[in-house]
């Protein structure tokens, strides 16, 4: 592990988005305003926000900035690599959990600035690229962008010499 | 011709001239809250005030003349019934005033929840809405903001008055500026155009202030309110109150999702095929995302049909995307009222006019029909707005009439369920309240005859039918005129002047059997008796006059392309009116044919107290009083009377023995309905000590 004692979690976010989309990266400190202000997971619920909503979803194929600030977000505050338990008042615990959830993201983001990114284990590392895989794919990401994603997450999160070159980490 | 995504119908469909669908499921979700509002008006404002008493007892018989006596009581009883009836009125009132101002919140409440901002002039979204706006063509073009939030799931809405705002999602915002807009995109924002064109931001609005309200003042707090009741009556209110809630709620989410398929058929016009891939993503371009911003209750990818999901598609606030395709491909669909709608519109009216039969009644004092008479007329305009436009909207649409037997029995059982789910219809309130009085019946079908009861289902389903059927052949008969809009106008007023004769005829019929147990027979002589038949006859005639008329003023003229009527099965609409018909003529014939043997009354007590006399009144109804026309029975009954402790029934029977001498049936009439005005006063609000335990 290489010493990076100035590097905060969002300096992580950026040089994500830097890789994977240098034009991005000159908004990026626009969307992560917008973002800290609003925090919100990747998948809320549709339906519970304005019910006079059109409904179609608008194409943001070609977009990463987006993803990877909600998706390191969500990571950072713990919220990727959790499990649910039990089948009893599924419906119940789920509500439970996402008001969890937004109330840690809401926390995790306020300290984005200030805290430095943890130190995952390699295995929360391969679990956490096979989200960023998932999560990709979810939002209708073709594979070899998902793949890229992945990667990158990946790469961010382990830091050490992979940060320093850009060298992405042998996939599992 | 039919293309890859079967859109051959779609892109062919002419607008239809006619106000759009999602009108007609405002109606039914402005009926079901004026119902209710009517009810609070009337739990809060009559049977839960104590004011009713003091006024009711104020009605005292101050005049030598014992005739004067009667007509100045009558007077009275008749200004505090029309006090009352406006005290109701202030229900609605102030639901419409809580909608209003709810509506004129809710902008505000948008866009602080929201916090949308205004986009940059140069932005490139900007421009590109700027160029989508200007081919809109829109008087007063609309601002973009957009939301800050970066949102995977938010979509594009449209809210607040002219100038409206158009709010983008921030991804949008930022996947534009990126790579520019896309198709998905521009089909997003000619949607939300669409509802611009379409006018129904603002009765969308509209009717989400107005369930707020009635949430706010009805649906939440009268169940608690009831409840507190203890026993039969906070069950019997109860449920029917969460049977107003639910009706509520499921006609905003039919507005909701009916909206979003006229803003997809509008958009449709020009480019179907495009929108079908913005919704499912069956052309060259990807869809959406399978996984993403999948909602509660909606189908898995691919499913479509299924009666389990067609019922949950009734609680969801959007139609599916594959459904919303299969819109586009085949308008008439949406264009076509179903037979739920018409089943809910039924509910509706029931329930409006099981309420506000009550409130004309006490509004107007003459003959119970011509109060009722008001109401049918009041409603017609509605009914006849979902059914009579509904079906011209098919018609026009080249998509046939909606199948006349179980559209009307929809309508019809709709409408006999809606008279039993009407809150008042929950308990004999005298019973309950002190302050109802006499006048708020039983109105429950379970206290009829059961003949009664079995008679006025029958009566409710052939009127669906005939009301059903006459739409249809109506929209049929004048498909070859050059002005639809102006026909189908013609049309729905003729239909609904003429439904208001049946429809109110049929509601004080509910009324009479309910409150008074008559068999069959005697109810059918009384409803189809005196004016009633021959505006029943009327009606029949002017709606069979008009539906002929149609093809007599278009003989001749060819038929605009697409708008030949079809040909339709002749046997069932001339059997369905000529059953109408018979049961006008032959009904009164057959009921006063042998007479039905009616149980003896039960003798008067041998009391002087008015008290008593009064229960026995009440409980052996008006006939223990005898028919005004028998100046006998009037004369020892009004002998009986004089000899009682209250100085207004002393006065009241001096006046039937007047009647009887002078032989005048309308004084005794009158003078019976004083009677009864007055026993309700001395059971109700009277001084004597067991009055209150007794009646309870």
């Amino acid at each position: 592990m290489i010493d990076q004692p100035h590097r905060s979690r969002v300096e992580v976010m950026r040089e994500t988005v830097a890789r994977l989309s240098p034009g991005e990266a000159a908004r990026f400190d626009e969307l992560w305003a917008a973002y800290s202000r609003h925090p919100v997971p990747l998948f809320a619920r549709r339906g519970t926000d304005l019910p006079v909503g059109s409904d179609i979803l608008v194409s943001h194929l070609g977009t990463w900035a987006p993803l990877v600030i909600g998706f390191l977000a969500q990571t950072y505050a713990g919220m990727v690599i959790e499990k649910t338990t039990g089948k009893f008042g599924a419906r119940l615990q789920r509500w439970y959990r996402r008001r969890g959830q937004r109330r840690r993201l809401r926390r995790a983001v306020a300290l984005m600035c200030r805290q430095e990114p943890p130190s995952f284990t390699d295995a929360d590392i391969q679990l956490i690229r096979l989200k960023a895989f998932e999560a990709a794919g979810l939002l209708g990401y073709p594979e070899p962008d998902q793949r890229r994603f992945a990667d990158a997450i990946a790469s961010a999160l382990a830091s050490g010499p992979d940060v320093a070159t850009g060298q992405t980490p042998t996939p599992p | 011709m039919t293309d890859a995504h079967g859109v051959g119908a779609a892109a062919t469909a002419e607008p239809s001239p006619l106000p759009p669908p999602s009108t007609s499921r405002l109606a039914a979700l402005t009926l079901a809250a004026l119902a209710g509002a009517v009810f609070a008006g009337q739990w809060y404002l009559v049977l839960g005030a104590s004011w009713w008493g003091a006024a009711n007892q104020g009605c005292v018989v101050t005049d030598p003349d014992p005739v004067r006596s009667v007509a100045n009581l009558l007077a009275c009883t008749d200004r505090v019934r029309a006090e009352q009836a406006l005290a109701i009125l202030l229900g609605p009132a102030a639901v419409a005033v809580l909608a209003g101002l709810a509506y004129l919140a809710i902008p505000r409440l948008i866009r602080w929840r929201c916090g949308t901002e205004p986009l940059p002039a140069g932005s490139r979204l900007a421009v590109a809405f700027a160029a989508l706006v200007s081919s809109a063509g829109l008087d007063r073009p609309p601002v973009i903001e957009a939301r800050p939030r970066l949102s995977y799931t938010d979509t594009p809405f449209t809210y607040g008055r002219p100038p409206y705002r158009v709010v983008v999602p921030g991804l949008m915002k930022h996947a534009v500026e990126e790579h520019g807009l896309d198709p998905t995109g521009e089909v997003s924002l000619r949607h939300e155009l669409a509802h611009i064109q379409g006018r129904d931001v603002r009765r969308t609005y509209l009717a989400i202030a107005t369930w707020l309200a009635s949430s706010l003042i009805v649906v939440g707090p009268l169940p608690l309110a009831a409840a507190y009741r203890a026993g039969g009556l906070g069950l019997a209110l109860g449920w029917r109150l969460v049977a107003v809630a639910v009706l509520l709620w499921l006609a905003l989410l039919a507005v909701f999702r009916t909206r979003e398929h006229e803003a997809d058929l509008r958009v449709a016009r020009t480019d179907p095929a495009a929108v079908i891939d913005a919704l499912v993503g069956t052309g060259s371009r990807p869809g959406p995302p399978p996984g993403a911003g999948v909602g509660r209750g909606d189908p898995p990818p691919g499913a479509r049909g299924g009666r389990g999901l067609r019922w949950r598609s009734l609680w969801r606030f959007h139609p599916t995307r594959p459904e919303r395709a299969d819109v586009v491909r085949s308008p008439v669909r949406v264009l076509r009222p179903s037979t739920m709608e018409l089943l809910v519109t039924g509910v509706a009216t029931g329930l409006v006019g099981t309420e506000l039969g009550v409130v004309l009644d006490g509004l107007l004092p003459a003959d119970a029909w011509y109060a009722y008479l008001c109401t049918g007329a009041l409603l017609c305009v509605p009914l006849m707005g979902v059914l009579g436009l509904g079906t011209w909207r098919a018609s026009l649409a080249r998509g046939g009439s909606p199948p006349a037997v179980p559209a009307g029995l929809a309508l019809g059982l709709g409408l006999v369920a809606g008279t039993q789910l009407a809150p008042r219809a929950a308990a004999d309130w005298w019973r309950v309240f002190a302050s109802a009085g006499g006048q708020a019946d039983v109105l429950s079908l379970t206290a009829a005859d059961r003949g009664c009861a079995a008679l006025l289902v029958a009566g409710a389903a052939l009127l669906g039918l005939l009301a059903a059927q006459w739409s249809a052949a109506t929209a049929g008969a004048w498909a070859r005129t050059r002005h639809p809009r102006r026909g189908c106008a013609a049309a729905l007023a003729v239909g609904g002047l003429c439904l208001a004769v049946p429809l109110g005829t049929w509601l004080l019929a509910v009324r009479v059997a309910a409150s008074s147990a008559e068999p069959p027979s005697r109810l059918v002589a009384h409803e189809l008796s005196g004016p009633r038949q021959p505006a029943l006859l009327a009606a029949a005639a002017l709606a069979w006059g008009f539906t002929l008329l149609g093809p007599l003023l278009h003989a001749g003229r060819p038929h605009p392309p697409g708008r030949a009527p079809r040909p339709a099965a002749w046997w069932l609409p001339a059997a369905a009116w000529a059953l109408g018909l018979a049961v006008i003529l032959a009904a009164p014939a057959v009921a006063r044919g042998p007479a039905t043997p009616v149980a003896a009354p039960p003798p008067m007590p041998a009391t002087r107290q008015s008290f008593y006399t009064c229960r026995w009144l009440k409980l052996g109804g008006p006939s223990v009083l005898g028919p005004p026309a028998d100046g006998d029975s009037q004369r020892a009954l009004g002998l009986r009377l004089m000899a009682l402790d209250d100085p207004a029934v002393r006065a009241i029977g001096q006046t039937l023995v007047t009647s009887a001498e002078r032989g005048d049936p309308g004084l005794a009439a009158a003078a019976q309905l004083a009677l009864l005005r007055r026993c309700d006063i001395l059971i109700s609000f009277g001084r004597y000590p067991s009055a209150q335990a007794t009646h309870r």
